[in-house]
């Protein structure tokens, strides 16, 4: 399964200049981030998951998602058992008390909160690269005034994210078929196994790495200062009314959190 | 001869949103038998063999291996019965030594030390890899890495051999050889699968062959009926081996699958 690769698909998701889809993502990211209250990040997250329906990608974003959901269980967890002891002062309306174990009505909200944060923080980016090639991205990025060198790395290591993934199972399932047993070994024999899974695929990366670099320079790669681009970005008006309308609300939700709104009493 | 593997009502997908992979597979493998999966591209083969060896569940049907079904054991325990040569050996090769890296299977299948020096030495044998022990596996050629994948395998004392790939990337004599420690194995009893697209090696070498087209088998037969099926191998664009291939657009009586068999009927025509 991929995990950050491009969906071809032709919705106005897909169409929308690539720096819009920057500014959405940060927009997202930022407001999820600066609100605490579980409302606010269940609609950012929201959102989100209405925009993957609008991109005609909601199978394979859904599939994507689902192994981000232990993250975000964990998540909750941690805070539901832990947010008493983090901030053990304000009103706490007992729900539950054993031993260690005490939950409140705050800690629960709080909970709730911070996993639909991760879920709203992780399926931003995956909405984005799903929605994005890596050439346009990188293209955005030169437009953004990022230099050519950094944009073209950042590109390049985002598309070969899934080809380390798609090794790294081919190499766990070679070791797996000769008797070795992941789940359970125990914590001294961890590291062993991280070794004979990360060895061979470090190899890979050192033998993938060899190959890139000579087909650059036999390619020309950074002979020249300046270059030109076969793909020409351009700002449409739904593209500038768009970033427009996320700029605004990015700034309402500034002005509201400022204003004290958006956080669990 | 006993059945090794039996495959019942098979279908599988790889994600619930996913088209079937593979559709109601039902395959029967004897013990000793060298069989060859053949098919193009995404027809199949890979997912299939990934069930024998328990890498993948079935989503319906059942795979049983030696009569355990595989929805029951983990890869690691199948391990004891199905030895997996994956297509690029590099992708298994992690040690520093061929005796370490012989012996890592063994070791986790729970050999004693005894069993193990044994194991190593006599799997490095089979495959003809006359190295001390001490030498690096990073230091080995293509097809050197790809016997030491075999005796990874072999030393864990298998009944099934599975071999994705076995040839791709190697020249003629190293495919030969290869070929020639492979027939060994099926000769001492081990059931021998092979994933290929080489026809040559599929006529040559195999005592069954498996046709797959879109995630089934249309054809489970010998390799001579398999390579003069010419209708059925144009329809799912697989070249028969060139020797059937040029026999059909002769029109001969007889077609030879085989170099041998066309060195033999060439025979037979001289002598009349």
């Amino acid at each position: 399964m991929k995990l950050v690769g491009y969906i071809k698909k032709d919705s106005m998701i897909h169409s929308l200049d690539p720096r819009v889809k920057i500014g959405i993502s940060i927009a997202v990211s930022a407001l999820a981030l600066i609100f605490n209250h579980p409302l606010i990040i269940a609609i950012l997250f929201l959102s989100v998951v209405i925009m993957s329906l609008l991109a005609h990608i909601q199978k394979e974003f859904k599939s994507r998602m689902l192994p981000m959901m232990p993250i975000a269980v964990s998540a909750f967890l941690l805070w539901i058992l832990f947010y008493r002891y983090v901030n053990p002062e304000g009103t706490h309306q007992i729900i539950f008390n054993y031993a260690f174990i005490i939950i409140d009505r705050t800690s629960i909200l709080y909970a709730i909160a911070m996993s639909l944060r991760v879920l709203t923080l992780l399926s931003m980016p995956l909405l984005f690269f799903a929605t994005t090639t890596f050439s346009s991205l990188s293209l955005a990025l030169v437009k953004l005034k990022v230099p050519y060198l950094a944009a073209f790395i950042v590109a390049l290591s985002l598309r070969f994210m899934d080809y380390g993934l798609e090794e790294m199972n081919v190499i766990r399932d070679a070791q797996v078929s000769r008797g070795l047993r992941l789940k359970t070994r125990t914590m001294i024999e961890r590291p062993q196994n991280i070794i004979m899974l990360f060895k061979p695929l470090m190899e890979k990366f050192m033998m993938f790495q060899q190959y890139l670099t000579l087909s650059m320079d036999l390619r020309a790669f950074g002979s020249m200062s300046t270059r030109t681009f076969y793909l020409e970005l351009k700002m449409r008006k739904q593209d500038c009314l768009v970033l427009t309308l996320v700029f605004l609300t990015l700034l309402l939700g500034i002005y509201l959190r400022v204003g004290g709104l958006g956080t669990i009493a | 001869m006993q059945n090794i593997i039996n495959i019942k009502n098979l279908w599988f997908k790889y994600e619930e949103s996913s088209p079937w992979v593979l559709k109601d597979i039902d395959l029967t493998i004897r013990r000793g038998e060298w069989v060859s999966i053949i098919g193009q591209n995404g027809s199949g083969k890979t997912t299939l063999v990934k069930h024998i060896n328990g890498l993948l569940k079935p989503v319906k049907g059942d795979v049983l291996i030696n009569g355990t079904n595989t929805k029951k054991a983990e890869t690691w325990e199948l391990a004891r019965s199905v030895g997996f040569v994956f297509q690029y050996p590099d992708s298994q090769i992690f040690a520093n030594t061929i005796f370490n890296e012989v012996s890592f299977g063994p070791r986790n299948l729970g050999f004693s030390e005894e069993e193990i020096e044994q194991v190593v030495t006599s799997s490095l044998n089979q495959v003809g890899l006359h190295k001390n022990l001490d030498t690096k596996p990073g230091s080995l050629s293509t097809g050197e890495k790809r016997r030491l994948a075999i005796a990874d395998v072999l030393a864990m004392k298998p009944d099934i051999i599975v071999l994705d790939e076995p040839t791709t990337g190697q020249d003629e004599s190293t495919c030969e050889n290869l070929m020639n420690i492979v027939k060994e194995l099926a000769r001492s009893g081990k059931t021998i699968i092979t994933v290929t697209h080489d026809m040559e090696l599929t006529a040559k070498w195999s005592d069954k062959v498996i046709l797959m087209d879109l995630g089934k088998i249309i054809k489970n037969a010998t390799p001579r009926d398999v390579f003069t099926d010419f209708e059925l191998l144009k329809r799912i664009e697989i070249d028969p081996p060139q020797v059937a291939l040029l026999s059909s657009i002769l029109n001969l009586p007889r077609t030879p699958i085989t170099i041998d068999d066309t060195v033999e009927l060439l025979k037979m025509w001289i002598s009349r």
